[in-house]
């Protein structure tokens, strides 16, 4: 990715052109696993923003060999992960993925997603959290499995397992869906 | 039942959330105004940080364009160079004596359009205007497709700068909200004025003539002004062409751009010396506008770490 390159050096050299474009490159993609994490879309839009702002301030001391999209959502997950763990915390009983199909849109229509984003959405959320990372991570932000497995910190045979058992019950849920 | 591939597929290309127009002006505005508040922190010696804040904004630009032309005009007349000191130095003359200025910035060539990214339609228009001492304003237009409804849609956002008080006021007009940042005012104007009256040595000053040429019904006299390679010169294009009236001395009209044409952009539509209303520069929202509380600080991306 050349492209990425170059706004990461524009970026460094403290270029805001070059961060309004990497916010508008990757503003859907993260959105997109926020909501696929975390099935809630306030929580969504402000790990988002949180991970943008953060993003945002650190043009200075900003050092990234790999890839700009992996970087991004790795800080997208970690946030995530804050956020499930805070809600874990308050929570007086278990946390479950409170995705409705309507919240996608809301009152104020912010965050847009065709029906069937709502319903793959719905069945990511009742998979459990890691299993989530695994698949969200490897199809939407394209990142190899010894990355993700850096990321959880587990062997790269584990990531694999999680992501195989996630498809296999992702299969289970829509084509229950479907009988229904 | 549908197989691991199809699935992977579906999910590949299905899955989709997309902020719409207000959600990604809403967030940009903060993370903008982030970037330029961290900027704007930093203590780093004037040396090392000239470019970023004297490229703090388009006025600043316009600043560093004509100390670069007066720096040119003082050396050329030591030299007793060619018919260029001439124009150079009325250009100065005149542009010193400057107390207000207004002008329109567009992109002749913008940035090649990125996948995935909201699109952009047409060209960014900035009206922009300057009063001395240090107030400076800016109003961009915007045409975004709303990925809702396809269609074009229109966002604006302005930027108004007080460098004495060290302040900014952002604006949001499609939300109504407003939000300031403060910035240390004696980083900028120090920086603007000891550049101003002390000009570095390592401006260029081999400004090449470009003849003359009508620019509307105006005869026009052009310069060119190449970025050095060593990064010293403080323009953000690598060829920087100013051009001025050839009566008046005054700018007429400013290209700057990339060297391989992948992006330019012109500074055009000069008014100077106007009265400008105080209001225009007046940091308190207008009536309506909603405060935003500025967005909490973070100290720093963190960097990724393992469960």
């Amino acid at each position: 990715m050349i492209e990425d390159e170059l706004l990461k050096w524009r970026f460094k050299c403290g270029s805001q052109d070059a961060l309004r474009r990497i916010y508008e490159k990757y503003l859907n993609h993260l959105l997109t696993l926020a909501m696929a994490l975390l099935s809630d879309v306030n929580t969504a839009q402000d790990v988002v923003h949180d991970v943008f702002v953060a993003f945002a301030k650190s043009s200075e001391d900003f050092k990234l060999q790999g890839s700009l999209r992996s970087y991004l959502a790795t800080c997208v997950v970690n946030r995530a992960r804050d956020r499930i763990r805070s809600n874990q915390r308050n929570a007086v009983g278990p946390v479950e993925p409170s995705i409705k199909e309507s919240e996608t849109g809301g009152p104020e229509q912010l965050v847009i997603a065709s029906e069937e984003a709502q319903r793959l959405n719905c069945a990511i959320g009742r998979l459990p959290p890691e299993q989530r990372e695994a698949v969200v991570l490897h199809i939407k932000s394209q990142m190899k499995f010894k990355e993700i497995a850096k990321l959880q910190g587990v062997s790269v045979n584990t990531a694999l397992g999680r992501y195989r058992y996630a498809l296999n019950k992702l299969r289970s849920i829509l084509d229950g869906e479907v009988e229904k | 039942m549908k197989s691991v591939d199809q699935l992977e597929k579906t999910i590949r290309n299905k899955l989709s959330f997309t902020a719409d127009g207000r959600l990604h002006n809403r967030i940009l505005t903060e993370v903008l105004a982030a970037h330029e508040e961290s900027k704007q922190g930093k203590s780093d010696p004037l040396s090392r940080n000239i470019r970023r804040v004297v490229m703090y904004s388009r006025i600043m630009k316009l600043a560093a364009a004509l100390i670069i032309v007066g720096i040119s005009v003082g050396i050329c007349y030591i030299t007793r160079d060619t018919h260029s000191s001439v124009a150079f130095a009325d250009v100065v003359k005149e542009m010193q004596q400057i107390r207000t200025a207004t002008w329109t910035e567009i992109d002749v060539v913008s940035p090649p359009k990125i996948k995935g990214a909201v699109q952009i339609v047409g060209n960014h228009i900035r009206q922009c205007a300057y009063k001395a001492p240090g107030h400076e304003r800016q109003d961009t237009t915007q045409t975004l497709v709303d990925p809702r409804t396809g269609q074009p849609a229109e966002f604006k956002n302005i930027h108004i700068i007080d460098r004495n008080a060290g302040k900014a006021l952002l604006l949001n007009p499609q939300e109504m909200t407003a939000a300031i940042h403060s910035f240390d005012p004696n980083v900028h104007q120090n920086a603007l004025y000891d550049v101003f009256l002390n000009p570095p040595e390592n401006i260029p000053s081999d400004a090449q003539s470009l003849g003359t040429k009508q620019i509307g019904n105006r005869e026009a006299i052009g310069f060119r002004l190449q970025k050095k390679t060593d990064g010293t010169y403080p323009w953000s294009g690598d060829i920087t062409d100013i051009w001025v009236d050839a009566k008046t001395r005054l700018l007429v009209m400013l290209e700057t751009g990339a060297a391989d044409g992948g992006w330019m952009f012109r500074l055009k539509d000069f008014a100077f010396n106007q009265e400008l209303d105080d209001s225009l520069f007046s940091l308190d929202p207008p009536q309506g506008y909603r405060m935003l509380i500025p967005p909490p600080k973070i100290l720093s991306v963190e960097p990724p770490k393992q469960d």
